[in-house]
Formats: C-alpha cells, sequence, structure tokens
C-alpha cells in the first residue's frame, strides 16, 4: 500500500461530479424568484459572475492546520469544446435520471420539447417539423423594411405543471389556435397593426389547410398546460424591422447559402424566447432560448421508395444559459462573416461593393 | 472552507443572492465527495447525490436555523439522497454485480479500495469522523443513530481498516 495516510489527503474531484454540480448551478441559475424579478437587468447581469465565484473560490486556499490541499478541478459550466462532448451525454443522462426518479421532491424542474425533441443540456435542434416544408419566410424592400416569420414548435412537460408562459423580446408571437377556442389564458396582446397572414384563412404557409383558426398576437402570452397538452395550435414569432438596409443586402442577394444562413442568424442575434413555468405548488421556473440559421441533413424517400439525404436551411434553438461551446463559436463566426460583408456595403447611397450585385433596375427605388 | 467564510455565504445565500450559494457549495464539493464517496463507492451515483442535493440546499436553506451548522445540516442532505440512491440501486441489481467504476486516480482507486474493504456503515461514520471532523454527536443526528452506535462503528470501522493494511 503506498500510502497509509488516504483519509488526510484530498481526493481530486471526479469531472462527472463536478459537471453534474455544474448541471444543479444552471437549473438555480435558470430560475427566477422574486428577488431577481424585482431586479431583471442586475440579475440578467450577475449571471456569468458565478464562474467567477466559484473559480475565485477554488483558488483561496482551505485553511487547515492538518491538511495541504490541491485544488479541486473546477470545470467551467461553459466547458471547452472537448469538455462540452462530456457535458452534454453526462448531464442528458442526468436530467433523464432526475426526471423519472424526482428524489428529494425536487417539483421545479422541466424539459423544453421541440417538436417531439427534448431540448438538453448543450443540445441545439431544428425549429421545424418537416425540413421538407420551409419552417420560416422573410421578407425585404428597397427602403429596408423587414419582416419575418419563424414557427416556434416549442412546448414543456414535466410534473405538476400548472401553465407555461412564453415572452419575447424582439417582435411578437402570432398564436393561431386551431378548431377552438383562444388558447391563450393571458398575456400582454400586442397592438401592432399585422398584415392578414394565410392562417387567418385557416392555412399555414406552406399551403396546408388547418382547420378553423383564431388569430391573435401577443408580445407574451400564458396557456394552461393542459391546453398545451390537448390543443391545436401553432405558434410563430413575427417581427416587422425598419432601417434594415443591412439585412435588405445580406438577404436580398444571397452570396451563398452559408452566408444566407449567417444573416439569418445575424437578424435574430438579440431574439430572446423566454419559457416561464408555474408549478401547481405556485413556484415558477424559467429558461431562455435563442436562435440561430444553419443548413442541416434531413432524408426523405422518394417514389419508388429509395432514401435520399439533402441539405435545407432552418432555424436552431438553443438554451442561452446552457449553450456548447461549439454552438458559441458557429455563431459568433456567423456574426463576423456578416459584419465582414456589411463593410462593403454602403448603405446609405444603396450602393454594393465591388462586386456590384444590385440588378440595374433596382438602381432606383421605385 | 473555514467556519466564518461559510456562514458569510450561508447569509448571502439567504438573501437569494446565488453567487454565494454556488461559492457556498463548491467550497464542501471536497467533503460531499468523500462522504458520498464512503456510502455509494462510485463517481456516477456521487455525481448524482451532489447535484441533486445541491439543488435541495438551494429549496431549503431558508429552514436552516443556525448558520453555523450549514455543514451538518448539508451532509444530512447528502446522506438521504446517498442512501435514497443506493435503495433503488438494491432494488435494481445485486450488489455483486456492480461494475468497477473506471478511475485512473490513484488516490481515489486507493480510498475506495480501503473503504470498500468495510461494512457500508462503518465507512460512513469512519469518513464523517475521520475525513470531516464531524462529532460522534453531530453524526449521531445525521444519522438518526444513538451516539453509542456511532463510537461502536467507529471502533469497529478501525478494526476492520486495520486489519485491511494489516496492522
Amino acid at each position: 500500500m503506498s500510502n497509509k495516510n488516504i483519509f488526510q489527503q484530498d481526493a481530486e474531484i471526479p469531472s462527472i461530479v463536478q459537471q453534474k454540480a455544474n448541471l444543479a448551478f444552471a437549473q438555480i441559475y435558470a430560475r427566477q424568484d422574486e428577488e431577481t424579478a424585482k431586479e431583471p437587468e442586475a440579475a440578467a447581469e450577475a449571471k456569468p459572475k458565478h464562474l467567477e465565484a466559484i473559480q475565485k473560490h477554488s483558488e483561496t486556499p482551505k485553511n487547515t492546520a492538518s491538511k495541504k490541499l490541491p485544488r479541486a478541478t473546477i470545470v467551467k459550466l461553459i466547458t471547452t469544446s472537448v469538455a462540452a462532448v462530456v457535458t452534454v451525454a453526462v448531464v442528458a443522462v442526468a436530467i433523464a435520471y432526475f426526471t423519472g426518479k424526482n428524489i428529494g421532491g425536487v417539483g421545479s424542474q422541466f424539459t423544453i420539447m421541440v417538436c417531439a425533441d427534448e431540448l438538453d443540456f448543450g443540445r441545439v435542434l431544428p425549429m421545424s417539423e418537416d425540413p421538407a416544408e420551409k419552417s420560416f419566410n422573410h421578407y425585404e424592400d428597397w427602403y429596408g423594411n423587414v419582416s419575418y416569420s419563424i414557427e416556434m414548435p416549442i412546448s414543456v412537460a414535466g410534473d405538476n405543471i400548472k401553465s407555461v408562459s412564453y415572452k419575447v423580446n424582439d417582435g411578437c408571437f402570432q398564436v393561431v389556435s386551431i378548431d377552438s377556442s383562444s388558447i391563450v389564458s393571458g398575456g400582454s396582446a400586442n397592438q401592432d397593426p399585422h398584415d392578414a397572414s394565410t392562417y387567418d384563412e385557416g392555412y399555414d404557409t406552406a399551403g396546408n389547410y388547418l382547420g378553423t383558426t383564431i388569430v391573435e398576437y401577443y408580445d407574451s402570452f400564458s396557456m394552461d398546460y393542459g391546453v398545451q397538452k390537448d390543443s391545436k395550435y401553432a405558434i410563430n414569432i413575427v417581427n416587422d424591422l425598419t432601417d434594415r438596409m443591412d439585412l435588405f443586402y445580406l438577404l436580398g442577394y444571397p452570396v451563398s447559402d452559408e452566408v444566407t444562413d449567417a444573416a439569418l442568424t445575424y437578424m435574430t442575434r438579440d431574439l430572446v424566447i423566454t419559457v416561464e413555468v408555474t408549478f401547481e405548488n405556485g413556484t415558477t421556473s424559467t429558461r431562455e432560448l435563442g436562435l440561430f440559421a444553419k443548413q442541416y441533413s434531413a432524408q426523405d424517400v422518394t417514389e419508388d421508395g429509395t432514401s435520399y439525404t439533402y441539405t435545407v436551411s432552418g432555424f436552431f434553438c438553443y438554451e442561452i444559459n446552457n449553450v456548447d461551446e461549439e454552438t458559441k463559436k458557429f455563431i459568433g463566426d456567423q456574426i463576423a462573416c456578416v459584419e465582414d460583408y456589411i463593410k462593403t456595403y454602403d448603405l446609405n447611397d444603396g450602393k454594393t461593393g465591388p462586386d456590384s450585385r444590385v440588378p440595374e433596375y433596382y438602381s432606383e427605388p421605385v | 472552507m473555514q467556519i466564518d467564510e461559510t456562514m458569510r455565504l450561508v447569509k448571502l445565500a439567504k438573501n437569494h443572492d446565488k453567487d454565494a450559494f454556488a461559492a457556498l457549495m463548491q467550497g464542501h464539493m471536497q467533503e460531499m465527495y468523500k462522504v458520498g464517496l464512503s456510502i455509494l463507492m462510485n463517481d456516477e451515483d456521487v455525481a448524482d447525490a451532489v447535484g441533486e442535493t445541491i439543488l435541495n440546499c438551494y429549496e431549503k436553506l431558508g429552514t436552516l436555523k443556525e448558520d453555523k451548522y450549514f455543514k451538518t445540516w448539508m451532509t444530512r442532505i447528502l446522506i438521504n439522497n446517498c442512501y435514497a440512491i443506493l435503495d433503488v440501486r438494491k432494488r435494481q441489481t445485486d450488489l455483486e454485480e456492480w461494475e468497477e467504476p473506471s478511475v485512473t486516480d490513484e488516490y481515489n482507486v486507493e480510498l475506495k479500495d480501503a473503504l470498500n474493504s468495510i461494512d457500508e456503515k462503518y465507512r460512513t461514520v469512519i469518513t464523517l469522523y475521520y475525513l470531516e471532523e464531524y462529532g460522534t454527536k453531530e453524526i449521531a443526528e445525521m444519522l438518526n443513530i444513538p451516539k453509542s452506535t456511532v463510537t461502536t462503528w467507529l471502533q469497529r470501522g478501525r478494526e476492520a481498516l486495520a486489519k485491511y493494511y494489516g496492522v
């Protein structure tokens, strides 16, 4: 035996233990309590500090006379790309474990579902039920007006949920109740004028008939959990932007699929979807989602039964406080790419850079 | 973590300072890991217990009456969570069928080997008494057993470890 004094040594904290602890911290920070609700800005700015608090404490030596203490290894919540892979796998198991067992009576956890998939720690998921049918659209004109609509197939799942609320900080929700009364139990209606959409006539943007519809617009709204589970509805994020010649050039004159995706990410870079769940015991839990766009592969089958893979562009959602390093870097690179392109545009005079991508008939405003 | 620092962070955490709470729990990660390991003998289960304990402590911190007893209170929650996991594990599989955890750290392997050689109840009191330096009275409160039982288990645990080390 190499060391009989093992009880006087400090153990290296295994990364799996630290990662599970970090998951618990993330859940705690995601919760909105009464204090942070009164000071949302302070709370939002304070969130990243927990990493400093953990790291600062880990650097503070433990002052006990009988022990020399090697530092416990602390894995940051937002880990390196290598550790992030382990984190996703480990934390996914952790979520499944807690959801199934509810040890300790923790009734304040919920799962965000995107289509039929769970948005686990560090995951990104496409905001589309069917990749073959476009789940978003955008329109831009020479005056810098840009409009977009993005499907939001998001719901929540969990135990003891009473209701769910959604809030968006840019644009508003288009809430479509299908073959029923309004699914909305309360909210802040958006009073801006909205162009009649296909949903008003009972059709979705792909031309599929849905049924009898009620179309409403909200900055934030709530729905009962039972209504969410039992009702037919569709929710889109819609927005009308002005003075956005940058987006006009980026989206109106596509250079490549990748640049177009980057432009879509750039268009929604500041958009935050807040999902708040209210439990039966009155407590609430909040999580925030962001969007970005990219190409992804989808599979389909030809008429003769042959399977094939194709690439489609779509929006993905991720949890802002639990995004992995790879996604962060991807989004950062997209924004940087777009900003490089914008530098080549003369937005005031409407002239493009050396490529002169503006056709002759767009040389003057209509 | 010194008791003064613990009390300072507990006070802040009770006022909904999440950074203070995170620092408080991180500062006790060593203790939680060792105590959890002494019961569960498996890093993956210890991770689950630690994560659950952090959430429990956050939710119930307001019920802690004396801030200076935070460590004892936290350890008790951890032990309860460990036993809950142990109960599930026992129902799901025979103990002999556990896979050996993949541990490469020499200290952890050595610690686990030594602790694994003695009975589970002796393991727990040995860890709490020698590693975490709790008194017998505190250990008795944590485990809901008489103080005399703690003393007995300590003695038997020491004898078992001595036998393991060939002393």
